[in-house]
Parts: C-alpha cells; structure tokens; sequence
C-alpha cells in the first residue's frame, strides 16, 4: 500500500477538480483525502484499492455538514477544496 | 486620522500591556533601590539575617508573584472585552496590518497607542473571529514567552549570589513583565504564521502537480493504462520494459519496472489525451501477436 499526493491548482471549478481526482484515482487508487495548502488543493490517493471508474462525486458541505449518503452515493469523507479561488468545504462521495 | 479617532475613543480605556508593577522600580514591596542596597551590605544583618542567596530568593519570588497578580488581571481583562467594542478592531488592525514593525517600538505600551499607529485603512474584520481565536491565540502567545523566563528564573534560583546576582534577577523580573504586552506576542504570533507559510511552502514545493488541463477522457485512458500494465510488480515484464523505454523511466539493469514508478512517468510525461491514447495503441501492439510499437 502506497499512498501518492497530487496538487491542483485553486483556480479549477469543482467539476474539472472532480474530473481530475477521478483521472487519478485511476492511477493512484482511491482518494484519501482532500485539503488546501496555500492556494492548491492536495489529493492524497491510497493504491491499497482502485474504485470503479468515474464514481467519485464532491459537494459543497451545507452549513459545515455534509449532505446525506443516499440510494445513488455513499458519502466517504470531509475535506475542503480550493475551487475557483475560493477554500470551501467540501464532502467526497462514492457513487454506486 | 478621523478612523483613528474612532478607534482611539473606543479604547482609550483598555491597556496595550499588563499594568506594571510600580514596587519593581518603586517602593512598596522592597523597593529595588533598597534591595540592592541591603544585598551587597556585608553583614547579613542588613538583610535581616538572610544570607545574599536567600535575600535574592525572597526578592525574586516577591516580585514574580507580583507579577503573576498583574497579568492574571491584565488578561482577564482581555477575555472579558466585549464583542463589538472597538478593542477588537483596532487588534485585529494591528494583527493584520502592523504587527511586525509595531514589535520594534518597545515602548509602545497602550493600546490606543497602538491602534493609532496601525490605522491606515480600517480592515473588514470578522469580531467573532477575532474573539474566538485571535484573542487566545495572544495570551497564549503571552503565556508561553512568560512560562519559558519563568522556566529559566526558576533554574537560576538553584545558583550561587556569586553566580547569578540580584542585579541579573531583576533583570530577568523585568524581562518577565515585558513578556505580557500585547505587541510582543502579536510579533511572537507573526513569527510562527510565517514559520508556518514556510512549512507548507516546503510540503508545496514537494508535492507533484497535476497537469493543467484534465479532460474527462483522462479517467478511461488511465484505467486502461492500469489495466494493460497490470498493478502488481513482475507482472507482464517486456510491456513494462517497451512502456519505461517510451516514457524515459530509467530503470536499473535486469529489473522490471514497478508499477510506482511507470504510473508516476505516464502521469507526469503524458499530459495530452491524444498523446496518452497513441501511447496505449503502441503499447497494445507490442504484446506478443500483436504488432511492434
């Protein structure tokens, strides 16, 4: 098990960072954890699993809490993402 | 000028520093005048019988609790400034407009002092954020720089008069009570923040980046990277050798290229859909029956 980092520049929006995390979790395994440093927001993968292609979903938290799972995604984590210019919470997905 | 007036009417009442402790360079508890008299008289009569260790001990341990007092008060009056009240602005001001220079004026004592000299352009400020973390973050600023002279006064104590004399004791007594000034913590919290800005440089700068455009076609592509080259090591050895020669991924003689270290060069090397694509069709072609890449 290997766990691989990438960073992201803050001015993508929060679908282009979502393609881009999906892109390598095909590569790295599955997403860990999202955080900002400075202004780019750092993916860290986990190789001991590789997700099914394209099922990854962010959301924006509402209210600091993250939207409930439902019958199509399984929320995974919290983290927080710099999405165009902005550092805002956001909760990682699963989709079935 | 007329912000910094507002500013100063708020505060005018609320000190930049603990209030000092007049018996230090006054009288009332032993004044120092007379202290260092009474300590460097020769019998220990004039002492009260103390020998010049022990008067030292008692003078410092006056002093400190003096001191304590003081800036017990001084920061419960801190905790209890009210949201709202101008103190709150005008820190917050300094906090993110002036703390480093400010930390230079030593003598800079009051707050409406302060607050005078870092207005510029009134900062739009968060009071809740200022309560809730700034202020905290200060006395705890405060309390640290005064636990490590403690520590060290502490320390000294054990020494001889001839090692460690009443004149360097109130030297650090002085020391201890300039520990609780708003402006040296703010400095001392500058300090960290950009100690802090240089560690996530750091971890930055270590962090590979993504390449600047990801089309949804990158996911498919790389699955299929994955797949052709497979995840565990030895596996499908001459395609990882065809596939580390393409992507210039040096690899030691009679070794087969990790999977670490092929997905690292395909990531890094290939940044173009078409590129990554045409690479995988020449790769596909070079297993056995198909043909050379």
């Amino acid at each position: 098990m290997a766990n691989t980092q990438r960073k992201y520049k803050g001015s993508l929006s929060l679908g282009k960072l979502d393609m881009a995390l999906e892109a390598h979790e095909m590569l790295f395994g599955t997403l860990a954890e999202l955080k900002v440093l400075g202004t780019f927001t750092v993916a860290t993968y986990d190789d001991s699993h590789y997700p099914a292609l394209q099922s990854l979903a962010l959301l924006p938290t509402i209210g600091g809490e993250a939207p409930p799972s439902t019958d199509e995604a399984d929320h995974m984590f919290n983290g927080e993402a710099r999405i165009l210019g902005i550092t805002m919470d956001v909760a990682v997905y699963r989709t079935k | 000028m007329g912000l910094a007036a507002v500013s100063l009417c708020g505060c005018a009442t609320i000190r930049g520093s603990q209030a000092t402790v007049p018996e230090l360079y006054a009288s009332t508890l032993v004044p120092v005048g007379t202290a260092l008299k009474s300590y460097y008289q020769v019998p220990d009569t004039a002492r009260g019988g103390m020998t010049r260790f022990a008067y030292r001990n008692y003078v410092v341990a006056s002093y400190t609790s003096a001191i304590d007092k003081r800036y017990r008060t001084f920061t419960d009056q801190l905790r209890s400034g009210s949201r709202g009240s101008a103190l709150g602005f005008g820190l917050l001001q300094l906090g993110l407009t002036g703390a480093t220079a400010l930390a230079k004026e030593a003598d800079v004592s009051e707050l409406a002092t302060i607050t005078a000299i870092a207005t510029g352009a009134r900062a739009v400020v968060d009071e809740n954020v200022f309560f809730d973390r700034t202020m905290p973050a200060i006395i705890a600023a405060m309390d640290a720089e005064r636990a490590g002279i403690k520590t060290d006064i502490a320390r000294k104590k054990a020494l001889s008069a001839d090692r460690y004399s009443l004149d360097e004791a109130i030297d650090d007594l002085d020391r201890l009570q300039r520990a609780g000034r708003l402006d040296r913590a703010l400095a001392r919290i500058t300090r960290a923040a950009e100690a802090d800005r240089v560690a996530q440089e750091e971890e930055l700068n270590a962090i590979t980046s993504a390449c600047d455009d990801i089309s949804v076609l990158a996911a498919p592509l790389n699955e299929r990277f994955r797949n052709l080259v497979g995840t565990q090591d030895g596996e499908n050895p001459e395609l990882r050798q065809t596939a580390a020669s393409v992507l210039r991924l040096e690899v030691e003689p009679g070794t087969v290229p990790t999977w670490a270290g092929l997905r690292e060069a395909f990531d890094q090397k290939l940044c173009d859909d078409t590129e990554k694509e045409n690479f995988l069709d020449d790769l596909e072609k070079s297993q056995p029956g198909e043909e050379g890449i």
